[in-house]
């Protein structure tokens, strides 16, 4: 028997994988962790290593939102 | 002393007022119910549940603690907690609608239903009950730190342990007797008390105690820089245990129930959205407190109770009564999520598959293994609260539970794994994680000659390996593949609105999970 289609969450979800992956690529990667947590320049009186930490988390709820909001729009939330 | 107790005891109350206002007969009529909720919960009670099953007590005095004393590695906490909350968004509507379809309670339930094995299910649910069991009693011990700050430190170490056990203990009638419902109920009003009540308090101490955030710029270069290669914990432990925890989150039986208790696909996802929301601000708001107050001497002396001591500091008694309620309120949910978690798992995945039960059976036999493990668990903290191991006893378990996601994920995202590959590959990761664990237990399982990457992370890759060459060796025979493409193929069916691809649900040719091992 042929196996059944490949089925990704929803089609919205496709563009997305992409960011995604590379938001999980700038949080793990040890040089990208590494290097950006050696600077310590204030912006906003806030250190750009915590920056770094805090922005990679953030971008991940941004991109989930993002998602969400395309498959509410196209009626996909419940598929 | 009047003060901070008599603020625990009328949150307390609190509780148990909502509780039996909520509570009603039907809950616990049958085991389904009981272990999840109807299935009736919207995304707020399914985030709000969550983040309470995430965020424990020990978050205020162990992470808050790891923050003042050693920087920016604390974040790691944020960090791996949104982007693992991202696998439930995507995993939600296979997950949720097997478990709708086949009345799925746990998540051994959802390996026996796409492994169609029992032994899986039942080596699962073991190695969860047992990675489960050190998190009860860390929780129970950081109550005691609560009562104790609460006695203003008039009550022994030995003391403030027992009389926050007993109060867990006590608790915990509620819990065995009203189940998922309860549970999550009192999930809603605990973690507005707990992350809501936490992010003003630090909002407040951020504005009017630090003056905003000037003090970042007195860490020192160390506590602003993550470990790199050459470190004395190495280059890879930031991405060993940032992706532990990713890779993790879902590993956890009651974080993973949480999709089962949701209304509906929709509601999951949206509570997936939710949960990632509270978490970062919650954990933010912490964490910057944590870095603002690590330069000052009383934190750095003891970052452990440095929360506790910044909230005496700033506001007296009556702000530490408040910090106090909050981390009760914090450790309370999470306490009774585990000793949900395991009272279902035994009787559902453990003595279920050994000897099938009724409803009736299972309902009581979860109740008294929550009574016991309890009572247990209480036990084992009175005697080891001062233990300086504890915590590589917790990464043992750590190591141990992130084995599960090779099944887990590998079964929802591959369909030629076998049930052969999955259990072959859970068996050899774990002893492969408890191998390398045990002779670096003091360093959490981080393995020095790997850089410090974690034994578990390593145990996943043989794993992986396992699972993935087994499955192509030996293959499943072509009516267990139709019976995986068929379910995943039910997956697409169920919303009204959707085309059909496939017959009706009925029609699908797959067993219950109950149903008996095929190998």
């Amino acid at each position: 028997m042929r196996p059944a289609p490949a089925s990704p969450t929803t089609r919205a979800a496709a563009p997305f994988v992409a960011l995604f992956a590379l938001i999980y690529a700038i949080a793990l990667l040890p040089p990208v962790y590494v290097g950006l947590t050696r600077q310590h320049g204030l912006i906003a009186a806030v250190p750009v290593s915590v920056w770094y930490l805090l922005i990679v988390s953030a971008a991940a709820i941004a991109a989930t939102t993002g998602l969400w909001v395309a498959e509410r729009r196209r009626g996909e939330l419940d598929r | 002393m009047t003060i901070t107790f008599g603020a625990l005891a009328l949150f307390f109350a609190l509780i148990v007022t909502v509780l039996h206002r909520t509570n009603r007969r039907g809950d616990v009529a049958d085991f389904s119910n009981y272990a999840v909720g109807e299935r009736s919960f919207s995304s707020w009670f399914v985030s709000m549940a969550y983040t309470n099953s995430w965020w424990p007590g020990s978050t205020f005095t162990a992470v808050f603690g790891l923050t003042v004393a050693s920087g920016v590695i604390g974040l790691y906490f944020l960090v791996y907690s949104v982007l693992g909350v991202i696998a439930m968004y995507f995993i939600a509507r296979p997950v949720w609608r097997w478990g709708k379809q086949f009345d799925l309670r746990t998540q051994a339930d959802l390996l026996a239903l796409r492994y169609k094995s029992q032994s899986l299910k039942l080596v699962a649910s073991a190695i969860s009950v047992v990675a489960l069991v050190p998190w009860l009693i860390l929780g129970l011990i950081a109550m005691g730190s609560v009562i104790q700050w609460a006695s203003l430190g008039r009550l022994s170490d030995a003391d403030s342990i027992l009389i926050g056990i007993l109060v867990l203990v006590v608790r915990q009638f509620w819990t065995v007797q009203m189940g998922m419902h309860g549970l999550i109920v009192t999930d809603m009003v605990q973690g507005i008390v707990a992350y809501v009540g936490s992010a003003l308090l630090c909002l407040g101490l951020l504005v009017f105690y630090f003056g905003g955030l000037g003090n970042l710029d007195k860490l020192s270069d160390a506590q602003l820089t993550l470990p790199g290669f050459g470190s004395d914990s190495g280059g890879l432990y930031y991405f060993g245990i940032v992706t532990a925890g990713i890779v993790g989150s879902l590993c956890w039986p009651m974080i993973f129930t949480r999709i089962y208790t949701a209304a509906s696909v929709r509601e999951v996802k949206t509570g997936a959205l939710q949960t990632m929301v509270i978490g970062f601000v919650f954990c933010v708001l912490l964490m910057l407190v944590a870095l603002c107050v690590a330069p000052l001497p009383f934190a750095a002396a003891n970052p452990v109770s440095s929360f506790f001591a910044l909230a005496q500091d700033a506001g007296g008694t009556w702000l530490l009564a408040a910090a106090l309620v909050i981390v009760f309120a914090a450790g309370m949910g999470f306490v009774d999520g585990v000793t949900q978690a395991i009272g279902t798992q035994v009787a559902n995945d453990i003595v279920g598959v050994v000897r099938p039960l009724s409803d009736k059976q299972e309902l009581i036999l979860a109740k008294v293994a929550m009574a016991a493990t309890a009572v247990v668990a209480a036990v084992i903290a009175y005697r080891i609260y001062d233990s300086p191991n504890l915590a590589g006893v917790t990464q043992l378990a750590y190591q141990a539970i992130i084995q599960l996601a090779v099944p887990i994920f590998g079964g929802l995202a591959w369909r030629r794994g076998t049930r052969e590959g999955a259990m072959a590959g859970l068996l050899v990761g774990a002893a492969v994680a408890l191998v390398l664990t045990l002779p670096y237990m003091d360093a959490g399982g981080a393995v020095p000659w790997l850089e410090g990457l974690g034994s578990g992370l390593v145990g996943l890759v043989a794993n992986l390996a396992v699972f993935v060459g087994v499955s192509m060796s030996r293959p499943s025979d072509a009516a267990e593949l139709a019976r995986v493409d068929e379910l995943f193929r039910s997956t697409r069916e169920l919303h009204p609105d959707e085309p059909r691809l496939a017959p009706a649900t009925h029609d699908i040719p797959v067993s219950h999970p109950d149903s008996k091992d095929a190998s």
